[in-house]
């Protein structure tokens, strides 16, 4: 059996990755799990969160914005609806984002309104979050 | 003299429009690539897409989900694509010939109601007082796959609803920066998933996080928004072309105006020099007998 994972990661804008991963990090629905190869196969829902791909001793770690995987002994598919990597995310963009998210719920939005609200806060929090502990993970090296 | 003027100034407003119409064929080919390489760019994730929904189906169990399940209404739903700004040559009105004739024919038992995405699609159907079941407009600027998840909700839950027998997107495919095509493609129900045996990348024994009901529940109505995305992507391109081959005849148009305009006023120019010469000629003539 090989020791890595093909992996592909595509989402709605554009063909983010296709890349051989020695294993990797997803946020399921039901709560994050690793991958490693030989993996059992698998058909998850994803929520929004921190995906982390490891490659040797690099770490790569992306804002995954929901979505679905596909995991296979030695492939994995990821349809996310937007995936960032960690250092590309725009930290003002998402703290904004956040606000007006907030804002809508204050205001009291209902049904789809209140659905699209909501996710948008989930994701502008993934986003913060993800930012975040990467910074941290960089200062702590230095 | 006064003809001389009057053709000058002639000359000058058609080489301004020329220069507008330029500009917005550059404009219209800028963008158009742009389109084109997002249009190109979504292509695999509704690919794969479809492959996960193909490797779901030989694992579910039960009743098939509603979207893949035909109903009894006796009306079909069109969503027709059209673009906010004219200037785009027979784009628009090809695509709403197509749906006129298809009105035309509508009967109670055979119906066709239409979902309205587009300025100039609205327009139409207020003046012919048809009543779209929803209209969006004004937004083809600023694109994105929220639109194509707004749009694809409320579709989805009409159909769940039991509005159409069947839905169709009705639009311009960009086939190339030179050629639009109207084209209608069935959107729901679903195409069945065969049933396929195991291929490489297909196992028997999958599990499912959370259950399979679930993860078609979100799976599906996911499909339907990438093939509204697409088609509002093929539109947008198409649009683009459509408006770049349209200025570039209008400047082409205008240069040969401005040629034949040059001709005119340069002959009428010599034929009153000629004119004044012969006036001289006489007068002097005149004065030295």
């Amino acid at each position: 059996m090989g020791k890595t994972l093909n992996l592909e990661l595509v989402t709605p804008a554009r063909h983010v990755l296709r890349q051989a991963v020695e294993g990797l990090v997803c946020p399921g629905a039901e709560g994050s799990f690793g991958v490693l190869p030989g993996h059992v196969p698998m058909l998850v829902s994803l929520k929004p969160g921190m995906l982390k791909l490891r490659t040797g001793e690099a770490e790569t770690i992306y804002a995954l914005g929901g979505g679905f995987a596909e995991i296979g002994p030695q492939r994995v598919l990821i349809l996310a609806d937007t995936a960032e990597l960690a250092e590309d995310i725009d930290i003002e963009a998402a703290r904004r984002e956040k606000e007006r998210a907030l804002a809508q719920l204050k205001k009291g939005v209902r049904g789809a309104e209140m659905d699209v609200a909501e996710i948008s806060l989930k994701k502008a929090l993934t986003r913060l979050s993800v930012a975040d502990s990467v910074r941290r993970r960089k200062s702590a090296r230095h | 003299m006064s003809n001389i003027r009057q053709t000058r100034n002639r000359i000058k407003s058609v080489k301004n429009i020329q220069q507008i119409t330029r500009a917005m064929k550059m404009v219209a080919s800028a963008r158009m690539h742009k389109a084109q390489i997002q249009l190109l760019e979504t292509r695999p994730y509704s690919g794969k897409l479809r492959e996960m929904i193909q490797h779901l189906a030989g694992h579910a169990h039960g009743e098939l989900h509603p979207l893949f399940s035909e109903n009894r209404s006796p009306r079909t739903g069109w969503v027709v694509l059209t673009s906010d700004k004219g200037l785009c040559a027979g784009f628009n009105i090809q695509t709403l010939q197509v749906v006129g004739r298809r009105l035309v024919e509508a009967t109670p038992d055979q119906d066709l109601e239409v979902i309205a995405v587009g300025r100039k699609g609205l327009d139409f159907f207020r003046r012919t007082g048809v009543k779209p079941y929803r209209e969006w407009a004004g937004f083809w600027q600023e694109l994105s796959w929220y639109h194509a998840d707004i749009i694809g909700q409320e579709i989805i839950d009409g159909y769940i609803a039991g509005q159409w027998s069947s839905v169709a997107l009705v639009y311009n495919r960009f086939k190339s920066a030179l050629a639009q095509e109207v084209i209608q493609e069935s959107l729901l129900p679903l195409p069945k998933p065969a049933r396929t045996g195991e291929d490489g990348n297909h196992f028997r024994e999958y599990e499912f996080e959370p259950s399979t009901e679930e993860i078609y529940a979100s799976l599906l109505p996911r499909y339907v928004k990438i093939s509204i995305w697409r088609a509002l992507l093929e539109s947008k391109a198409a649009e683009l072309a459509a408006r770049m081959q349209a200025m570039d005849n209008a400047t082409e148009s205008a240069g040969e105006m401005i040629d034949d305009l040059t001709l005119k006023m340069n002959r009428a120019r010599q034929a009153l020099i000629t004119r004044e010469i012969s006036e001289l000629m006489g007068s002097a003539e005149a004065v030295t007998a």
